[in-house]
């Protein structure tokens, strides 16, 4: 890792370390209860932030595909390993907090609809692309065909998104180009420091995993080199 | 339920027992990246 991006690294770990208090106080303490879904609703500001993130992971993801496929710099697909699993983790996340909101505002815990499907296929597509790189031949096979998920995994999440508006489905749409902000005051600030704090967080583990990442990668080169001067000898 | 400070405390409990995990692994890798360093630049010599 570049030595002089550390600090940024170490910025990250502070920050998340103290906003993730304020998202947790303005989340169960600051904002309203919902008058119709009451506290049920409070799932929200964990829900949308964990999706929002991961759209954030993905468009790394896609970045450091592209870029890996153009370089074929092993940092690249480090990078872009790093942004896969953490978009695991919070599609995970956001296909757990779902369903525990579906069921009492719902009455179910699923249903086959165009967004919960195409996150289920987002989750797919993730977890493939990590089993890709595990039982590939070799490095370069795996990141390279990692990195042609990484680009469909980008267009699933477009997919994701425009799904309400394509097929109408039961899911509320929270954000709408063009259209007036409908949340209260206080629920759109609560929103937003959690959006802020996952954010956050999403960077610091991208950011963890990425370093772990390059290590495992420079010592499979020492490794390799070991190996290479054993046979010279 | 209208009150929810014992959930903002338990979560922050949570949160501090991650976060130190997040430190302890920041130290880690920092260790790591070091030793690496320096097998590397004895391989070259």
């Amino acid at each position: 890792m570049n030595r002089s991006a550390r600090p940024l690294g170490g910025l990250l770990l502070v920050s998340t370390l103290v906003a993730m208090p304020f998202a947790l106080w303005s989340a169960l303490l600051y904002a309203p209860t919902e008058q119709t879904m009451g506290a049920v609703q409070r799932i929200f500001y964990f829900h949308v932030p964990a999706a929002v993130v991961a759209y954030l992971a993905v468009a790394i993801l896609l970045g450091s595909s592209i870029v890996y496929l153009y370089k074929r710099d092993l940092a690249w697909d480090d990078l872009s390993k790093a942004a896969t699993e953490v978009c695991l983790f919070f599609c995970t996340l956001v296909l757990i907090t779902g369903p525990i909101w579906a069921k009492p505002a719902w009455g179910t815990w699923w249903t086959w609809e165009a967004r919960l499907i195409s996150t289920l296929v987002l989750e797919i597509l993730l977890v493939a692309a990590l089993m890709v790189r595990r039982y590939a031949d070799n490095r370069d096979l795996g990141a390279r065909l990692a990195a042609i998920l990484g680009i469909t995994i980008a267009a699933d999440v477009y997919v994701v998104h425009k799904a309400v508006e394509w097929w109408r489905g039961m899911h509320p749409q929270v954000f709408r180009a063009g259209e007036k902000e409908s949340l209260e005051p206080k629920m759109r600030l609560a929103l937003l420091v959690c959006m802020l704090a996952t954010t956050l967080l999403c960077m610091l583990l991208i950011w963890l995993r990425y370093r772990t990442a390059r290590i495992e990668t420079r010592t499979e080169g020492l490794r390799l080199r070991d190996r290479d001067e054993g046979d010279d000898r | 339920m209208k009150n929810f400070s014992f959930l903002f405390w338990a979560y922050n409990v949570v949160w501090a027992g991650l976060g130190v995990f997040l430190v302890a692994t920041w130290l880690r890798l920092g260790r790591a990246e070091r030793r690496l360093d320096q097998l590397e630049k004895s391989g070259r010599n």
